[in-house]
């Protein structure tokens, strides 16, 4: 019955993993919730706070990524421009050689993912170890993340912990205290023998010409500490005026995300490092890959996407299938906006993704920067038709448009339908009525009634 | 792709384009997480993390003691030491080599935030990075006429003459198997601050 | 959702059926008339009314959305009264989701779509807001079950159903966990058929569970999705359109 991909997925999915999805979503947003209660108590400060990061992000991108270019420079930063993901990754490939490096660390980085950044490199002989501890657990096993801040989010600790015995990790202990004490020991090496690491970036400052990370684990700093290189890649819309905004952002982010008043670190990084064990030499790459396109376009909104994860988190078709069933780099609401219009011409490829969403509005709702994800997710349906799209399961509603403008057809029509109540329905087993009574039942119909009480007691 | 053109493709793309909004500090601060005095908020706030707080050397002796620390590196730029060389085997480098052999690392906040219950590091006042980030104990010496009440006056200062800064709110911790809470990860285990 | 702000009020009103109601839940409309005549409405009914446009509308075809649309104003053109509608979906995409289908059109269309949208209310949100009802009065003993309907977020009904509910001499409100969309999302019910039974029966379970006596709402449409599910799953239903309890409230108490 399931022709639409992502309808397949939720058929076919483990109903473990869609429980552990499901359980650790509305954990999530329940935390998000009591969090911003807590620390905004007064009537509508979250409102206004939302609103002012809507406000600050749109601000003139061209103008700020103007002063950060300035700023970053003047701290001695290597600014480099990427207009796609390829050139992106030869750029940093291109450093990564040019130092001789053969082990890189990473700091998570969504970015990273979107360009595809470690397959290349291993492609071309240069290690780029995750230090994130989700993100090592799905690197290991070649696994995309399943969402965007808690990339193993589907998995259970049996089967990391065959996974870190396959790997030479750790032999088998899947007590979560004890996988998280063993990629501790195992990565301190990796830090320790990093020539470079490549981190995105949260924000960046216009002002103070620095970058901003937010992290829970360490993994950021200790990554910084181990490598003399330090090469960070981030769209240009991460642009924020200064520092003194983060007091709208980093209020935000941490709560919107898993609930936490701030995430443990937040790194400020403008430049190369002043004490001992710290990076010797800084990039930034501030990379296109059809952002501009996006900026230009109807859907330059969702641009303002601090990548908090809290609309997937709410969303209640991505609490069924989770990441994995898009497709694509970025799931859930943000996704199903975002990841056709960054496949530029493969667009059609992930044409049904905007339709996987039954327009509730929960992720309008928590989205820290107020963008207004549902008017995007239906105005994506209309681009979907406009590049003229084959989606499966696609309703034409020509003809119901012309019985819905012909309102003598539409009141002699309507009475018909009681003939409907004669029809066994089981003989629909195909098309949009055989799907709904696969689960559903209908009631009878009563075509015309209303209107026939009305001219009697209206 | 150069630098003008880059720059260029982004200013043509933009449509709309508003003024940086006006707000103040009381838009953003958390009444909730600055109740009481500085003190309190600060201490309420990083013990919510499960940071400790020490507020003399014998304290933090005791304290150090109770975690089984024997060895630790003092940053450089730590002055006063506390006599913490008569209890345990205290070192002033940190040796890369052999980076697991110390228990505890000692350096110095710059200042703090109440309302994050988060002391900040700086390059410009810490010799060494890895004495904060390594070991599995680290004490943060912080004056108490250090800690700022709000996110919005600790921001003030951050990179103004540094270019390095972390803001540190507790031990390093994990959500990333099944969701449960892991504290130690690749940062330290065990967060103290001395507070002075 | 963004209702316009200062929309037409008074006594005499246009009512829009919806489609749902002309071809399944004449009862509900009957029982929406019935209530507005009671709190002194005269009510117009519009012969040429057909839909809101919704279904193609979220299907993203914005071309026979905005025909639809069109003709559902000249429909309602013949006075300048309020239009209210006795479901939250519908009345939400006359009044904030029309608008984006006249994105690209001329300023004269955009602005007709304009002034439509600043006529058309849900049925609840009327009654308390523009005509200042505080209470429905007779009675009627039953735990009452109530979804607030996703398209009703942001708007002035999920409170004004809550107040005159409560009015009612007898009825008690059941508690259960309301969070989540009840997954009939109009064609998402039949495109992802799948994830939207499953979206429902989480619903439906949830809303059962204080074992209510009638279980109400602002939309038809969530309820046909959920009682369609419920019937399939042997769990009992029990489903009125909320101005269905009104309209017996008051003729228990011989008020209607």
């Amino acid at each position: 019955m399931a022709n639409q991909p992502i309808d397949k997925f939720c058929a076919d999915i483990n109903p473990n993993i869609k429980d552990a999805l499901t359980t650790a979503s509305v954990g999530s947003t329940i935390a998000r919730e009591k969090c911003l209660e807590q620390a905004y108590p007064e009537a509508n400060k979250t409102l206004h706070l939302r609103e002012l990061a809507n406000q600050i992000k749109s601000m003139n991108l061209a103008d700020n990524l103007e002063q950060a270019v300035k700023s970053l420079e003047a701290n001695g930063i290597k600014v480099l421009f990427a207009k796609d993901a390829d050139e992106a990754k030869k750029q940093i490939l291109e450093i990564v050689k040019s130092k001789n490096a053969k082990n890189v660390v990473k700091v998570k980085s969504m970015t990273t993912e979107e360009i595809e950044l470690n397959h290349y490199l291993e492609a071309n002989g240069v290690e780029a170890m995750e230090t994130d501890l989700g993100e090592l657990i799905i690197q290991i096993d070649g696994e995309r993340p399943s969402h965007i801040v808690k990339p193993a989010i589907h998995r259970k600790r049996d089967d990391i912990a065959a996974s870190f015995e396959k790997h030479g990790i750790a032999p088998y202990d899947e007590e979560p205290t004890h996988i998280t004490l063993n990629a501790r020991k195992y990565l301190r090496k990796k830090y320790f023998n990093a020539d470079v690491v490549i981190s995105g970036a949260n924000y960046v400052l216009a002002k103070e010409g620095a970058i901003v990370l937010a992290t829970n684990e360490g993994n950021s700093r200790f990554s910084m500490a181990g490598a003399k290189t330090h090469i960070a890649i981030a769209g240009f819309e991460k642009v924020i005026p200064s520092a003194r905004e983060l007091s709208v952002f980093l209020n935000l982010l941490g709560r919107s995300a898993t609930g936490q008043h701030s995430t443990v670190y937040t790194d400020f990084v403008a430049g190369s490092g002043k004490s001992k064990n710290s990076p010797e030499e800084m990039y930034l790459i501030f990379l296109d890959n059809g952002r501009s396109d996006i900026l230009a376009s109807n859907f330059a909104d969702i641009l303002k996407c601090m990548r908090c994860g809290a609309c997937m988190n709410k969303c209640p078709v991505f609490r069924l299938v989770g990441g994995h069933a898009y497709r694509a780099v970025y799931p859930g609401p943000l996704g199903i906006v975002l990841s056709p219009l960054l496949a530029g011409k493969d667009f059609s490829k992930y044409a049904d993704l905007p339709k996987a969403c039954s327009l509730c509005g929960g992720c309008a709702e928590v989205c820290p920067a107020k963008i207004p994800l549902p008017e995007l997710i239906v105005q994506m349906r209309d681009e979907a038709k406009r590049r003229h799209c084959k989606v499966a399961n696609d309703i034409n509603f020509k003809g119901w448009a012309i019985l819905a403008t012909s309102p003598k057809l539409w009141r002699l029509g309507v009475p018909f339908n009681k003939l409907a109540n004669f029809i066994p329905l089981d003989w629909f087993k195909v098309g949009p009525l055989g799907r709904w009574l696969k689960t559903r039942t209908l009631p009878k119909f009563k075509g015309g009634n209303f209107r026939k009480w009305f001219k009697k007691n209206g | 792709m150069d630098k003008q053109e880059f720059i260029n493709n982004v200013r043509k793309a933009q449509k709309v384009s508003k003024q940086l909004p006006e707000y103040s500090c009381a838009d953003t601060v958390s009444t909730t997480a600055t109740a009481g005095t500085i003190l309190e908020a600060f201490a309420r706030n990083f013990g919510a993390n499960h940071g400790i707080i020490v507020e003399s050397a014998d304290e933090l002796v005791a304290k150090l003691n109770e975690l089984g620390c024997k060895k630790g590196v003092i940053d450089e730029k730590v002055e006063n030491t506390f006599g913490l060389e008569n209890s345990f085997e205290v070192v002033r480098q940190f040796d890369r080599s052999n980076p697991d052999q110390y228990d505890f690392g000692v350096s110095r906040a710059s200042y703090a935030i109440a309302e994050s219950g988060a002391f900040v590091l700086k390059d410009a006042d810490t010799a060494d990075r890895m004495t904060s980030i390594a070991p599995w104990v680290h004490v943060a010496i912080l004056n108490k006429s250090d800690i700022v009440r709000t996110i919005e006056e600790g921001l003030e200062k951050v990179l103004t003459d540094t270019p390095y800064a972390i803001f540190v709110a507790g031990p390093s911790k994990t959500t990333d198997v099944e969701g449960v809470l892991v504290e130690g990860v690749h940062g330290p285990g065990q967060q103290i601050v001395f507070l002075q | 959702m963004n209702p316009p702000k200062n929309r037409k009020t008074g006594n005499v009103v246009n009512f829009m059926a919806t489609c749902l109601c002309d071809a399944i839940f004449a009862d509900a409309a009957k029982s929406a008339v019935e209530i507005l005549k009671k709190f002194g409405c005269k009510v117009i009914l519009p012969q040429n009314q057909t839909c809101c446009g919704q279904p193609a509308f979220n299907s993203g075809d914005f071309a026979s959305a905005r025909k639809v649309i069109l003709h559902t104003i000249e429909a309602f053109s013949e006075n300048d009264y309020p239009v209210i509608v006795p479901s939250g979906s519908c009345a939400a995409m006359l009044f904030d989701s029309a608008l984006i289908a006249f994105k690209d059109q001329d300023e004269p269309t955009k602005q007709k779509v304009q002034a439509f949208a600043e006529r058309v209310w849900e049925l609840n949100d009327y009654l308390v807001n523009a005509l200042g009802v505080e209470k429905i009065g007779g009675k009627l003993n039953a735990k009452v079950a109530v979804h607030q309907s996703c398209h009703t977020k942001g708007t002035g009904t999920p409170e004004a159903m809550i107040k005159l509910l409560k009015s009612i001499e007898g009825i008690e409100i059941a508690q259960f966990d309301s969070e989540g969309c009840c997954g009939f999302g109009g064609t998402f019910s039949v495109v992802f058929p799948q994830l939207s039974s499953e979206m429902g029966e989480k619903k439906v379970r949830k809303i059962t569970a204080p074992n209510p006596d009638i279980i109400t709402a602002a939309d038809t449409s969530c309820l046909l999705h959920q009682r369609g599910i419920a019937e399939r799953l042997g769990i009992k239903y029990p489903a009125q359109h909320v101005c269905q309890i009104y309209a017996q409230a008051l003729r228990n108490g011989g008020l209607l």
